[in-house]
């Protein structure tokens, strides 16, 4: 079979499977599909199934929610008083004629609800249109700045989890000692700080001062590293005390008492087993906490001078250009329901008690 | 015949927001080998709580310990960190009132008795898996290989406790502590569930320390016996003697307020009036006197030492010498 004729042939299986899971709850169809699925995720097969099942229907459940999105997205750059020519034409005095040309060609003529569906239907075979200030694709330009921005906000998640989680563990099973109360005015002390300040302190010290880090610029991982800790910082406090909380949680519970009673380790018993069962907590925040990154970003791209989508986003917002503020934001959406999708997975992961119900 | 465990005058105090409270004071007790020995009280008479002194469970920076716990001669309050954690399920194993929430709900039933077995043998993991379906066997889990990937929210109550004694039992330990192991199930699994233990204790020359507030669970489990009031031993002797003859009129009430036959018939259960003390700062007299039927005036004026009655019948009574006061 020709390459081609395999992709339709996965595709059509992927639809028929999508419309059984859709269609009913019993899901027979997606047994047959799931053979893979289950080894990675449980150990009995009969489990995998469900697993599989709960992924698609999640995945399902994410169309509807971004086209609800979409229509909203689209209204409300509307609503904002400005005149997308003067955009268009970048401020340029032009005749009335030339306006009513332009307003053809980017379907400014017609009504909303038409100029809604125009986009829509590209939107959904990956065409977002064309930027009017840039006057390029708006594909592109995301394609250009995306890498920048994912990258920042995926780095700084990994490095508060990496703060967060054994400052919570440290402060827990040492509370209410000295610590315990450095640490949580650390914690103040972090959250007190607004990103851009933080941003500009660390590039003081680190990079002019120290001079380990470059101070602005993008392309590799020590670029990445200043931003993506003063971004990171701020959400450390709540994440190391929502990790605290629910550790001291667990380690006053029933299974921690046998866990001890049996001769596990200390060690093991905060690690393994509390900490383990405290985790969910701690990723539902992180997972918010995500989302308001992605908005944060938006002021350390601009500290750390990285040409990322937030600055890219308040030009468009700015200039009242349409589509590119559309084609972000729903790209942002897109990406903060996938972080809720990661995490619904990893809750399952985690808790056999979501996995198997 | 030389104690398995000894516990010497053990005090326990427990700071608290309202003050130090004096949870056990001056509780002495003895095990034999191979013995199932019951400890009965109401709630908050130091029960559980002496129980968990054993394996040293109270958290060292809220409580104050004092005395001796002495298990095969050696006195664990001695005992460090690291030798309490060894000691822990291999020598001394224990399960728990609630099983519902004592078992770690995340890691299968048959990892958490595994893990056991490869902590304290240092077994591999295959052998730690046999090993563990043996046990769920042992203890009526089948069939094992199914129950061995199970969660503990997909067995019963019942058979999370039968979890939890796989478990204890996993590294054939010399003491297994059962506190109230039966409170939290439903009265036809109490049953099978003691039936189990005292099952298992004879096969394996094990001693029980059962604690449990019922002492119909005791009549019909254990050999001997102690009564516990107020954080010390008020009572302590053969079940059988002290089921027919008790001299302290703690225990004495405590016997007559099993529901018998004479319940179902109708008859009024019989209950002792008010409730155990708060042990914030316990005056050194009865403290049973205020709800004792025989109360004298020396009974608050000083605290009667344990009067031997014979055969290792030991009372905590001024009266307990006296013929005939029962009626």
């Amino acid at each position: 079979m020709t390459d081609e004729g395999e992709k339709a042939y996965n595709f059509l299986i992927l639809c028929s499977v999508m419309q059984n899971i859709a269609l009913s709850d019993k899901g027979d169809a997606t047994e047959a599909v799931t053979g893979i699925w289950h080894v990675f995720l449980d150990p009995e097969k009969t489990r995998g199934v469900l697993v599989t099942k709960f992924l698609l229907k999640r995945i399902l459940q994410m169309i509807p929610v971004l086209l609800a999105v979409s229509v909203l997205i689209f209204a409300m750059i509307r609503i904002t008083p400005t005149d997308p020519i003067a955009s268009i034409t970048r401020g340029k005095h032009v005749g009335e004629e030339t306006k009513q040309m332009l307003r053809q060609e980017f379907h400014l003529d017609k009504s909303p609800v038409e100029q809604y569906v125009i986009w829509i239907t590209d939107a959904l075979q990956g065409d977002l249109g064309e930027s009017y200030i840039h006057r390029q694709s708006v594909n592109s330009l995301i394609g250009e700045r995306i890498g920048v921005t994912v990258g920042l906000v995926a780095l700084a998640g990994a490095i508060a989890l990496l703060i967060a989680i054994p400052i919570g563990v440290i402060s827990a099973v040492k509370r209410n000692t000295i610590v315990d109360k450095i640490l949580s005015v650390l914690s103040l002390i972090f959250v007190a700080s607004p990103v851009f300040l933080t941003a500009i302190l660390l590039m003081l010290i680190f990079s002019l001062h120290l001079n380990l880090f470059p101070s602005m610029g993008t392309g590799s991982l020590r670029h990445m590293f200043l931003p993506a800790l003063a971004l990171a910082l701020n959400m450390v406090a709540l994440t190391s005390r929502i990790t605290r909380t629910t550790m001291i949680e667990q380690l006053g519970s029933d299974y921690i008492r046998t866990a001890t009673a049996k001769g596990i380790p200390r060690w093991r018993v905060v690690l393994t087993y509390a900490l383990k069962n405290a985790l969910i907590p701690v990723i539902t925040v992180t997972s918010v906490q995500i989302g308001s990154m992605l908005v944060g970003a938006v002021l350390v791209e601009t500290v750390f001078a990285m040409g990322g989508l937030g600055g890219l986003l308040i030009t468009a917002i700015k200039a009242s250009d349409y589509p590119l503020v559309q084609g972000i934001t729903l790209l942002l959406v897109f990406i903060f329901m996938c972080i809720n999708l990661v995490v619904d997975v990893l809750y399952a992961v985690l808790d056999p008690r979501i996995r198997l119900k | 015949m030389t104690n398995l465990l000894e516990i010497r005058n053990l005090t326990v105090e427990l700071m608290t927001a309202r003050g130090i409270v004096y949870a056990i004071s001056g509780v002495d007790m003895a095990l034999r080998p191979g013995e199932i020995h019951g400890v009965v009280g109401e709630s908050g008479c130091g029960k559980s709580m002496t129980a968990k002194s054993i394996l040293r469970l109270h958290d060292p920076r809220r409580s104050r310990m004092g005395g001796e716990i002495l298990f095969e001669g050696e006195n664990l309050l001695a005992y460090s960190n690291r030798q309490m954690e060894k000691l822990r399920g291999r020598d001394i194993s224990m399960i728990f009132q609630d099983p519902m929430t004592s078992l770690n709900p995340i890691m299968t039933v048959g990892e958490q008795i595994g893990e056991m077995v490869r902590f304290h043998t240092g077994a591999s993991k295959k052998e730690a898996r046999e090993k563990a379906q043996e046990l769920l066997v042992k203890v009526g889990l089948e069939p094992a290989a199914k129950r061995y990937h199970q969660y503990p929210f997909e067995l019963s109550g019942g058979m999370q406790q039968r979890v939890m004694i796989a478990m204890a039992i996993a590294c054939a330990p010399k003491l297994l502590i059962a506190d109230e192991p039966t409170t939290a199930l439903d009265v036809t699994i109490q049953a099978q569930i003691l039936e189990l233990i005292a099952q298992l204790a004879e096969d394996m020359g094990m001693s029980v320390l059962l604690i449990t507030h019922n002492f119909g669970v005791v009549a019909e489990t254990c050999q001997r016996v102690s009564v516990m009031y107020a954080g010390k031993v008020v009572e302590t002797g053969e079940t059988r003697d002290l089921m027919n003859g008790a001299r302290h009129p703690y225990s004495r009430a405590l016997i007559e307020s099993i529901p018998g036959m004479d319940s179902l018939r109708g008859a009024r259960l019989s209950t002792i009036p008010g409730s155990p003390p708060a042990l914030f700062r316990p005056p050194e007299v009865c403290m049973f006197a205020d709800r004792c039927r025989f109360v004298q005036d020396r009974c608050r004026e000083g605290y009667p030492a344990l009067l031997d009655c014979g055969e290792g019948h030991l009372a905590a009574c001024f009266r307990a010498g006296e013929e005939g006061i029962y009626g």
